[in-house]
């Protein structure tokens, strides 16, 4: 069974069936925090919004893979061969994707018709689930059977067609049909060969639909050793119990039976999972372009940093409806990022940009950019000032650090940091101070940061010392302020620049001020 | 008890506990102000959420007498392999009364097959337990008086020829009715029963068509994964009557073995002596605490066997001088609390050790916020009041004093309330506690006034001093007025370490009180100091 996610032999963290669950419901409560606080930080919900087009299951499936990411660079790959694929034939995996979910919306509906577990009903019903399974797999099958082989690059996507020519042949849909068609009959007719247990309980150690009632009859006349019984007409609570008795002596055949049909649904909510993905992207790269916003595949690469064209923030475009202003930097050299000066003049826009980049990058999916050359980031940390400190235990400093704490309890080399504005409710010395410890224990460890800060002395720390850490051990660090023009208009653009001791809080206030008569 | 039964005669000292209804019950507030209910909800839900064992969790010794004889019954139990044994014979009790409660109520006249069989099944289960119990008990030597009896009654009841009937009766039973087999055909409201071996319409197996379609999927782990999970239908009790009249009918078809079963029934339907479920109350309740105390103890955490010192009575530790006499003397304390949370941020449990002499009275434990005082005062009252219960305490050593009444002050939590109401609350609660007196208790309190003016806390605080010091009663008082602290007060500290970057250390220790705030090194204390970090990523 292949995986349009990932690579044969490469069994993802997140296997298909786990998407019967809630999102992340298996995950650490900690790590679920995390990445709810991803979510807010770089305003992704907006871009999770205009993948699913307000498909629920579409929209649960596309966050939680963006927010899973890959492990490796194969995984990327992989990914976007298919993702070529699917820009290439859009209508081909939107078709497969709605059969594949119409199917198992009417399994889940027939599953949640049933809520007894009485009798063979469950047998019944795992037959009746089965068969709409059939049908499902008959359409993908259709799907995939017409489409024009050579339009078909990636391995994942021609793995799936030959799994359809060769494993769910008609002969095997023909069987399976068959087989659900006997288990929606069981409970009408069965019989089972018994010995008594420990408990006397009936122990059926054969299950058989018999083509006909004919023991029943039989019994009449060999008296000596048979037995018939009927139930009284009116007795509801031992016709139930009867039931109940058979329900039990066919709990192996259930339990085969239950086996299958968990096969083949966990089967098609991976192809599900799969198609939701590029089907995700493939609409949020519509959504964007109607905005006037590029999206491309990114190149991976064993670089520092990275570089990117006309890098943009999704969310920011989707939210406002506009396209945003896009920078194009170049830091492949550097694994530091710091971004100084005035307020409103595009810097946490800027790190949103880039870090919605890393996360869609590192999922294997399509960026806010023309064109994104990067190594990927394994996972996207982010810490961004709260506005609101309501916790009445703790400092803000201290809730901060509490945070930091948590990170650095989940983050590993190869990962990423964005930190905005961190440590901002203490004294610049005491910020910098302990933004150095973290920032250089982290950056020793493999891991890029990415910094927005208004501390000069965090900033001037790494100016100053950027000379000497220009050696085999240290990149150099990218100085990033925003840009204004000569009569200080802000472009939002931001442009290399050596940090400056000065914000621009007096310019904000005389703004803000300047009606009000002093 | 049943008559047919040679009733064993059972001494009091067979109970090595006791009966459990001497003492008084310690109030749910006290527990839950050291931080102890949860662990003995854990402690009595364990094995059997019964009564019986809550209350003996719950019930201080009276005297100091009967604390120390619970010492020495716990001392037999633990240096030899009898706690294996008797465990095994609390739970095998257990399993009993438990399969009992499903046959002892339908008790009047008629009996079902199935419940029979329950029955047959139960005895023969603790036919082989006992048997085997017996056994090992026989190579046991218990150098205590009442564990010698109780051994001796055990191995008296299962060689006792009653037994022994019950014994072989049972098996031979079983191994008829497993013999039985038919073929039973369903269609809805009607079944039929064939007790001959035809197989003349012999159909494909469900399971083997179905199986065969799955085939597909087996090479797939994660499917596999998936698949193993799949839960079994379970056969439910819901069907005892159809069970019921199946049952009649294959044994309308073979009679035999199930005749016998009736009369099996009939005879052995009371065959628990009733000595036995008290006395497996009395082995769970050792048996709770020697778990949990194990589990403890791999953290490295120590319990020990308190030494009980009245106040003026000289102990076998030289500390002449200007001390006086050792009131308390106790090292390697913890708190259970933590250590039944487990170690945290890799970091063992710090234990702590105290020491009070001549004329002291009162330990006032002041220092840095979350430095571990309340802990360290909810400690020293665990540790009375697991004493109080004879048990083992969580301290390596520990010479203290019998306490049989624990009073314990904890301001409380709700901000709602005006400073006046909060205030006047905390004296209620002081009030009511100083009110309920005993010649030997032990005060907990815990940031009681803090919301008050310091002028004020300081004037009621010193008042209450003088009533406890008047009274005898020991004393920890956890407050952040360091001024509390003075002579003849015992002033204990949360310890900041001394290096430059402050540390807390969650260690209390006797020393001046200072005063002293300590907001830096956040980094420390969060451990994100370079190193940390760096040691925190690499991790596995």
């Amino acid at each position: 069974m292949r995986s349009l996610l990932y690579k044969p032999g490469k069994d993802g963290q997140e296997c298909a069936w786990s998407s019967i669950s809630s999102v992340e419901q298996n995950k650490d409560n900690q790590i679920a925090g995390i990445v709810c606080q991803r979510v807010t930080d770089l305003g992704l919900a907006e871009v999770f919004k205009a993948g699913s087009q307000g498909d629920a299951r579409l929209s649960d499936i596309f966050e939680r893979l963006i927010l899973a990411g890959c492990d490796d660079v194969e995984t990327i790959d992989y990914r976007q061969t298919i993702m070529r694929d699917a820009l290439q034939s859009p209508e081909l995996f939107r078709r497969i994707y709605s059969h594949v979910s119409e199917t198992v919306q009417t399994i889940r509906k027939e599953k949640l018709s049933l809520f007894t577990s009485d009798y063979g009903d469950t047998l019944a019903r795992d037959g009746r689930m089965l068969q709409y399974a059939e049908e499902g797999l008959r359409r993908i099958r259709e799907d995939l059977i017409e489409v024009d082989a050579t339009t078909i690059r990636s391995e994942g996507m021609s793995m799936l067609r030959m799994e359809f020519l060769s494993t769910f042949t008609q002969a095997y849909l023909e069987n399976l049909r068959e087989a659900s068609v006997s288990l929606t009959i069981a409970p009408f007719r069965m019989s089972a060969d018994v010995m008594l247990d420990d408990e006397l309980n009936l122990r059926a150690y054969d299950v058989a639909v018999p083509e006909k009632e004919r023991g029943i009859l039989r019994g009449i006349f060999a008296r000596r050793t048979t037995m018939n019984y009927e139930v009284p007409p009116n007795d509801i609570s031992e016709r139930q119990e009867l039931k109940s008795l058979q329900n039990a002596l066919s709990a192996k055949a259930a339990a085969a039976a239950n086996q299958l049909y968990s096969s083949v649904i966990s089967y098609l909510l991976r192809i599900e999972e799969g198609m939701a993905f590029y089907v995700g992207f493939l609409n949020l790269r519509d959504e964007l372009l109607k905005l006037g916003c590029v999206m491309c595949i990114p190149v991976c690469g064993n670089y520092v940093g990275w570089k990117a064209q006309e890098l943009y923030d999704p969310g920011l475009a989707l939210r406002e409806r506009i396209c945003p202003v896009a920078n194009t930097i170049d830091s492949l050299d550097s694994e530091l990022m710091m971004i100084t000066g005035a307020n409103q003049g595009g810097k946490t826009t800027f790190l949103r940009s880039f870090g919605s980049a890393m996360v869609l990058m590192t999922c294997g999916g399509l960026v806010p950019a023309s064109a994104l050359t990067a190594r990927p980031w394994r996972k996207v940390f982010t810490h961004f000032e709260s506005d609101e400190d309501d916790s009445m235990h703790h400092g803000k400093l201290d809730e901060e650090l509490m945070h930091i704490e948590a990170i650095v309890d989940c983050i590993k080399p190869g990962d990423g940091l964005l930190l905005n504005e961190a440590f901002s409710s203490t004294n610049e010395r005491e910020c910098a101070q302990i933004s150095i410890e973290i920032i250089d224990a982290l950056l020793s460890k493999d891991i890029n940061v990415c910094v927005v800060t208004h501390c000069f002395e965090l900033a001037a720390h790494y100016f100053n010392t950027g000379e000497s850490r220009n050696d085999e051990f240290h990149k150099p660090v990218m100085f990033l302020s925003p840009s204004r023009q000569d009569d200080g208009t802000r472009t939002f653009l931001l442009t290399p620049q050596k940090p400056e001791n000065r914000a621009f809080a007096e310019e904000s206030y005389n703004k803000i001020f300047a009606s009000i008569d002093c | 008890m049943n008559q047919q039964y040679q009733v064993i005669d059972h001494s009091p000292s067979a109970l090595p506990f006791g009966d459990a209804d001497s003492g008084h019950t310690v109030p749910y507030q006290t527990l839950d102000d050291l931080g102890i209910l949860p662990l003995i909800d854990t402690l009595c839900g364990g094995k059997r959420d019964s009564d019986e064992l809550r209350e003996l969790f719950t019930t201080p010794c009276e005297t100091r007498e009967i604390a120390e004889t619970r010492q020495s019954i716990w001392r037999d139990y633990m240096s030899s392999d009898l706690s294996g044994v008797l465990d095994d014979f609390s739970m095998l009790i257990r399993n009993v009364q438990m399969a009992s409660g499903r046959f002892r109520y339908s008790a009047d006249g008629h009996r079902d097959i199935l419940e029979q069989n329950l029955l047959l099944r139960t005895i023969s289960m603790f036919c082989e337990s006992m048997n085997d119990i017996s056994s090992r008990l026989h190579a046991i030597h218990p150098k205590y008086k009442a564990m010698q009896s109780l051994c001796s009654t055990v191995i008296a009841y299962t060689s006792s020829q009653t037994f022994i009937t019950m014994n072989q009766t049972a098996q031979s039973l079983e191994k008829k009715l497993k013999q039985v087999k038919f073929n039973i055909r369903i269609i809805p409201g009607k079944f039929n029963i064939r007790v001959d071996n035809d197989n003349s319409d012999e159909q494909p197996g469900l399971e083997e068509q179905l199986s065969y379609l799955a085939e597909p999927f087996v090479d797939n782990p994660s499917l596999a994964r998936l698949v193993a999970s799949t839960p079994q239908s379970a056969v439910g009790h819901d069907m005892d009557s159809i069970l019921q009249i199946v049952l009649k009918r294959v044994s309308s078809l073979t009679p035999e073995p199930f005749h016998q079963l009736d009369g099996f029934a009939e005879v052995y339907q009371n065959f628990l002596p009733s000595w036995m479920p008290p006395l497996a109350v009395q082995i769970d309740f050792m048996n709770a605490w020697k778990d949990y105390t194990n589990r403890i103890s791999e953290q490295g955490l120590l319990f020990s066997l308190p030494q009980f010192i009245g106040p003026y009575e000289q102990t076998g530790e030289d500390d002449s001088g200007t001390h006086g006499f050792v009131q308390e003397n106790v090292t390697g304390l913890f708190n259970v609390v933590l250590a039944s949370a487990g170690p945290m941020d890799h970091q063992s449990i710090v234990t702590n050790s105290y020491k009070i002499c001549g004329d002291e009275r009162i330990m006032v434990v002041t220092g840095a916020n979350q430095g571990g005082k309340t802990t360290f005062a909810r400690a020293v009252g665990q540790l009375h009041y697991f004493a109080s219960l004879g048990l083992p305490v969580p301290a390596t050593y520990a010479c203290i004093r019998f306490t049989p009444l624990i009073l314990t002050g904890f301001a409380s939590k709700e901000n709602l309330r005006d400073q006046r109401g909060k205030l006047e609350d905390d004296l209620l609660t002081m009030k009511l506690l100083l009110s309920q007196s005993l010649p030997d208790s032990l005060l907990v309190v815990n940031e009681m006034f803090a919301s008050t003016t310091t002028h004020d806390a300081l004037f009621i605080s010193h008042k209450l001093f003088d009533i406890i010091r008047k009274r005898n009663y020991l004393c920890v008082w956890v407050t952040f007025l360091s001024e509390l602290a003075a002579k003849p007060n015992i002033s204990m500290v949360a310890e900041v370490r001394g290096d430059s970057k402050a540390k807390r250390t969650y260690r209390i220790v006797r020393k001046t009180a200072d005063g002293a705030a300590h907001a830096l090194s956040l980094l420390n204390i969060h451990h994100l100091c370079r190193e940390d970090i760096k040691k925190r990523v690499d991790r596995p």
